[in-house]
């Protein structure tokens, strides 16, 4: 069990933070191509898309040079042994769905960490920042779906997911142009925000709508009042 | 005997010398962001019309709008996209997404305009694309390449999102097309040795032009041969 060590001096997540997120995203990957039925090659694929495509796009993007997931062994052999785990034990997994939906919550707030860290580092501008932290936490949600051929869930009405990263980017990004506190301090309140976020999300079952659902109901509501006006 | 013409053609190609262009900022900068925000525009009317929720809007407009440039930087790999470094192409592809949100409905009218303004930014992007190759140094073929791509991959990425049928890669008015014929007008300008600005106004003469007359005329993009006579036997047996 890694201790919760948060650096004291620097007060900034600790270095696990990333590759605990990682290892999550690969569970989550893992249980969802288990549970359609793709082989052990194509349970790791998507276990691999979903931990570490958004980090990837980050460090290309960044034109980071190799990206970490290569030069550092450990976010492979995590992702490895995540797909394994998610091959042969997928029906706990899916009971345990709470559990895991829990600790992805939890994930997506480390990720929008680093994206925002690894923007505001190269001196981006703030809206870069935001976008970026957006696309380290969903990128590979995404990139999961595209490669299991089915509609990207994330951007389609359902229970609200990429809301709760885009907020908490824009949290963050806020936070660290405006407030000047320990960096520990922010990522810790951001990480809260996008906890509490996606937990109250599925706890009260709040979901998005269609954009053509709200744009109609903003013109009929529109449409009368300026007949009556003429 | 093909392959060994087809490597010959390839060397006399290859050993095709173009200079970089002197000064990129010939184009106007405000060019760039017109286009981002056409890209983002269309992305968010074809989001909206395929039921996707707000963020998932916004996510198309931004990755339709920068999608192309972003891909062409990250293969030049010279320095962060661009949409990263300046602030506002984000931003007004951002505004485009709240735009196309709010007046979805009334926009349902403007289509005929949108494609317009479409046709005239594709000229935009394969210069950018072609003369930013050119100044990493790259031979015209990949420049010609560049361009292609920074034309094209938003709206690849668009219909990747949306799950539609990628548009560039289907038959139908010349898109991809026209940016290729565009990027060949710009390297045949630079080897004859013309100012920047006469290459760029042919290649947004041609590529704007062809596909502006694919539309009118009704021209389409032929099927590969084989497939056809396939499609043609097909409903007898």
């Amino acid at each position: 069990m890694i201790p919760l060590a948060i650096d004291l001096a620097t007060l900034t997540l600790p270095n696990w933070a990333a590759l605990a997120a990682v290892i999550t995203g690969s569970l989550v990957g893992a249980e969802f191509a288990a549970q359609r039925g793709f082989d052990p090659i194509g349970v790791f694929g998507l276990a691999f898309a979903q931990g570490l495509g958004g980090l990837m796009i980050l460090e290309l993007l960044l034109l980071n040079g190799t990206p970490q997931f290569l030069s550092d062994p450990r976010y492979l052999i995590g992702t490895a042994i995540a797909s394994i785990a998610g091959f042969f034990f997928a029906g706990v997994l899916t009971r345990s769905r709470r559990i895991l939906m829990t600790l992805d919550a939890l994930s997506m707030g480390f990720l929008v960490c680093v994206g925002v860290d690894a923007a505001l580092t190269v001196q981006l501008p703030m809206i870069s920042a935001m976008f970026l932290g957006t696309l380290t936490a969903t990128g590979g949600i995404v990139l999961r779906d595209l490669l299991a051929g089915t509609a990207p869930s994330l951007l389609r009405p359902g229970v609200l997911v990429g809301m709760a990263a885009l907020l908490g980017s824009v949290f963050y990004v806020l936070l660290a142009h405006f407030v000047s506190w320990p960096q520990g301090i922010e990522q810790l309140l951001t990480v809260t925000v996008v906890f509490s976020l996606r937990l109250l999300a599925a706890w009260r079952g709040w979901r998005t709508r269609p954009t053509s659902e709200l744009s109609d109901q903003l013109w009929d509501r529109l449409t009368p009042s300026s007949s009556s006006d003429t | 005997m093909v392959g060994a013409t087809l490597a010959l053609l390839a060397s006399a190609i290859h050993t095709v010398e173009v200079q970089p262009p002197n000064n990129l900022f010939n184009l106007p900068s405000f060019l760039e962001i017109v286009a981002v925000t056409t890209g983002a525009l269309t992305g968010a009317l074809h989001a909206t019309h395929r039921k996707l929720d707000p963020m998932g809007v916004m996510v198309v407009a931004i990755c339709t709008g920068v999608g192309g440039g972003a891909i062409r930087d990250v293969l030049l790999n010279s320095g962060i996209p661009t949409f990263l470094v300046s602030p506002t192409l984000l931003a007004n592809a951002i505004l485009a997404a709240a735009v196309a949100t709010l007046f979805a409905r009334p926009m349902r009218h403007f289509t005929p305009v949108m494609s317009i303004v479409d046709t005239l930014v594709i000229g935009v992007w394969v210069v950018i694309g072609v003369q930013k190759a050119l100044l990493v140094g790259l031979n015209p073929t990949a420049a010609m390449f560049v361009g292609v791509v920074a034309c094209s991959g938003g709206s690849l990425l668009r219909d990747l999102l949306c799950k539609t049928k990628p548009e560039v890669l289907q038959p139908g008015t010349f898109f991809a097309a026209a940016a290729l014929a565009g990027a060949g007008a710009y390297i045949a300008c630079a080897l004859l040795g013309a100012p920047t600005w006469v290459s760029i106004t042919a290649t947004m003469g041609i590529a704007t032009g062809l596909r502006a007359a694919s539309t009118i005329f009704g021209w389409e993009t032929p099927v590969a041969p084989v497939l056809s006579e396939a499609a043609a036997v097909a409903p007898s047996t």
